[in-house]
């Protein structure tokens, strides 16, 4: 992904915009870090890498260099975590598929997977969509899970069950059994 | 050929990831897993496998 213009914002952060949108990334996490005394002199989109990385200049004539995907990364983008999710579980399957003494046809037909996504996990750069929706999916869900959780209890009217004490063996006032 | 050394931050599992991006003329050649010592993206020349084969002997990488 290429960096399309790259910005000092006033939040202590650079402000990259890509084609997924203007992202933030703090100068907190960069090295050689900004502060008040040796502020950002000059950033610039460094064609050197691809547009992939901008570099930044400091007052004191220091130099540092952030690569798009840790700006994707700080950011938690989707894609790009679905991306690496693949990228291991690819990792893991060809581990795991090489330990096997069983051959390739038969861990196929037991996974009931088609021949050519299976060959196709061979290859590290292949990302299945289906895996990267779900990985995504999951992401998304998890960080939503909190706040579908109260919107259903606010749809429920659910409230907090009062703890249940033991019962009380008193006879009633009134002299009626329990 | 210009590079630039990437430590990502934690991943689903809480593991860090560190990758190698190798340019050349301001294009990207490959992208290197310094852990599986496995290209992400692109391909490593037999010329390129020896240099990080190198770096990583000297404990550069």
């Amino acid at each position: 992904m290429k960096i399309r213009t790259i910005s000092v914002n006033r939040r202590k952060a650079f402000e990259v915009r890509t084609s997924k949108g203007t992202l933030p990334y703090p100068f907190a996490k960069t090295d050689p870090r900004p502060t008040g005394a040796d502020p950002v002199a000059r950033v610039w989109i460094d064609k050197e890498l691809d547009s992939e990385a901008f570099t930044y200049a400091l007052g004191s004539r220091q130099e540092g260099t952030v690569h798009v995907e840790q700006v994707l990364e700080y950011n938690k983008d989707p894609d790009y975590l679905r991306d690496r999710l693949v990228y291991r579980l690819t990792l893991e399957a060809q581990k795991r598929v090489g330990a096997s003494s069983l051959p390739k046809q038969e861990i196929i037909r037991r996974l009931v997977t088609p021949v050519l996504s299976a060959h196709r996990s061979d290859e590290l750069h292949e990302v299945r969509r289906s895996t990267g929706v779900l990985a995504a999916g999951a992401r998304l869900r998890r960080r939503s899970r909190c706040a579908r959780a109260e919107r259903v209890t606010a749809r429920l009217r659910l409230r907090s069950r009062a703890p249940r004490g033991p019962l009380s063996l008193v006879p009633r006032s009134d002299g009626r059994a329990l | 050929m210009k590079n630039y050394q990437a430590n990502l931050g934690d991943d689903y599992g809480g593991r860090l990831m560190a990758t190698w991006h190798v340019y050349r003329k301001g294009k990207l050649v490959v992208k290197w897993d310094l852990d599986n010592k496995k290209p992400m993206r692109g391909s490593a020349s037999k010329k390129l496998l020896d240099l990080i084969g190198d770096l990583e002997h000297k404990g550069q990488l």
